[in-house]
């Protein structure tokens, strides 16, 4: 793709006056919002019109054919077949992820933990120690009461409206409690964030935990991403045309490089 | 650069339906390619070239960039600026700053 290293390096044409049509793009536009004309078949019509082959309203393991674990997260009521019922838009399921949300945003606001980099259990122990005025590794309801304010830090960024929508008249101890507090002892321990996050976890946060739990101290420089003036992770990778395979150490000693990482949900 | 999907329909973090593209977790690098595609042309991205992670998310992991992060590599080839985590850290605005920073364009 001949416009791969100029569009890379899109850093030399960020500034005001960049027209759009002209290969440049600025970051206003990499920041649009999203606007989909395609979201509004359903996941079982999507579903349903690709994979139930002899139209029985059902998709089987067999007709489903893609393996990983996939045919059973699907099968959200676990009955065996994948059907209209598995996506039905119930109150439950959008309080269940309403609560996830929720819990998410506190856990970042009180305890700044938001980023992979931070799941090491002794900087977990810490951010609890921060509460812990009797210092029994626990945090009660008045010792989040007493240093709530002083610990609160919003993220930065702003809410989405979904995210607005979940911290509508939330009372932060008690969401924090019914998402953290899995021994429902009424206090949160450092070992129950690891449970949430555990429990919350795509693939990465495993990763991130074990490492924690081998390091011994060193590094965490691979679970939070390398640091300003750290050696930037060289790759070499195609673009989805199947152009040429671009190396980030390429660049060096010409331009600065803008890495956007990103997907499409 | 693309990385792997963050809310796949059949993925462990299900989002689709209802404003949200309806996307299942490419399971090869062609359909994570075509994804990739589909995604720089909806989102009106194709003046960005998108390079595409290996399926064993190698560059993702290594910048621990997953859902998605913004950082800006210097000439030197050290990191100029890290963003935070997103997706409450993604906040191309930083980008911009770290950019006119590093160009010496404050």
């Amino acid at each position: 793709m001949r416009s791969t290293l100029m569009t890379l390096v899109l850093a030399g044409v960020v500034p005001a006056g960049c027209q759009s049509g002209s290969g440049q793009v600025t970051l206003g536009q990499v920041a649009a919002p999203m606007e989909l004309d395609d979201s509004v078949d359903s996941s079982w019509v999507y579903l349903a019109k690709k994979y139930d082959v002899d139209g029985d309203g059902r998709i089987s393991e067999q007709e489903y054919q893609r393996e990983g674990g996939r045919f059973d997260r699907l099968d959200r009521n676990d009955d065996g077949v994948v059907t209209a019922a598995d996506f039905e838009r119930t109150p439950g399921r959008r309080e269940g992820m309403m609560r996830g949300m929720r819990a998410q945003r506190l856990v970042a606001v009180y305890f700044q933990i938001d980023e992979p980099g931070s799941l090491a259990l002794d900087e977990l122990e810490q951010a609890v120690a921060a509460y812990d005025d009797n210092g029994d590794g626990l945090i009660g309801e008045a010792e989040f009461a007493a240093h709530a304010e002083e610990r609160k830090v919003e993220p930065p960024g702003g809410d989405s409206r979904m995210m607005k929508m979940a911290m509508r008249d939330v009372e932060p101890w008690a969401a924090l409690v019914v998402a953290i507090d899995t021994d429902q002892d009424g206090r949160i321990a450092a070992v129950e964030f690891v449970a949430f996050f555990k429990d919350r976890d795509d693939g990465d946060l495993v990763w991130s935990l074990d490492r924690s739990r081998r390091r011994g101290g060193a590094s965490s420089r691979p679970m939070s991403g390398p640091s300003a003036g750290e050696p930037a992770p060289d790759f070499a990778l195609r673009p989805a045309n199947g152009g040429p395979t671009v190396t980030l150490s390429s660049f060096r000693k010409n331009l600065p490089v803008a890495l956007i990482f990103g997907s499409y949900t | 650069m693309y990385l792997r999907e963050a809310h796949a329909l059949d993925g462990r973090s299900p989002l689709g339906g209802g404003g949200m593209p309806i996307v299942e977790d490419p399971v090869t690098l062609a359909e994570r390619n075509e994804v990739a595609k589909v995604c720089m042309t909806k989102l009106a991205l194709e003046p960005i070239p998108a390079l595409v992670d290996d399926m064993d998310d190698a560059v993702g992991k290594a910048y621990a960039a997953h859902p998605d992060r913004l950082y800006l590599v210097g000439r030197d080839g050290t990191i100029a600026w890290r963003g935070g985590p997103g997706p409450m850290g993604f906040i191309p605005d930083e980008l911009d700053a770290a950019i006119r920073k590093e160009l010496g364009r404050d």
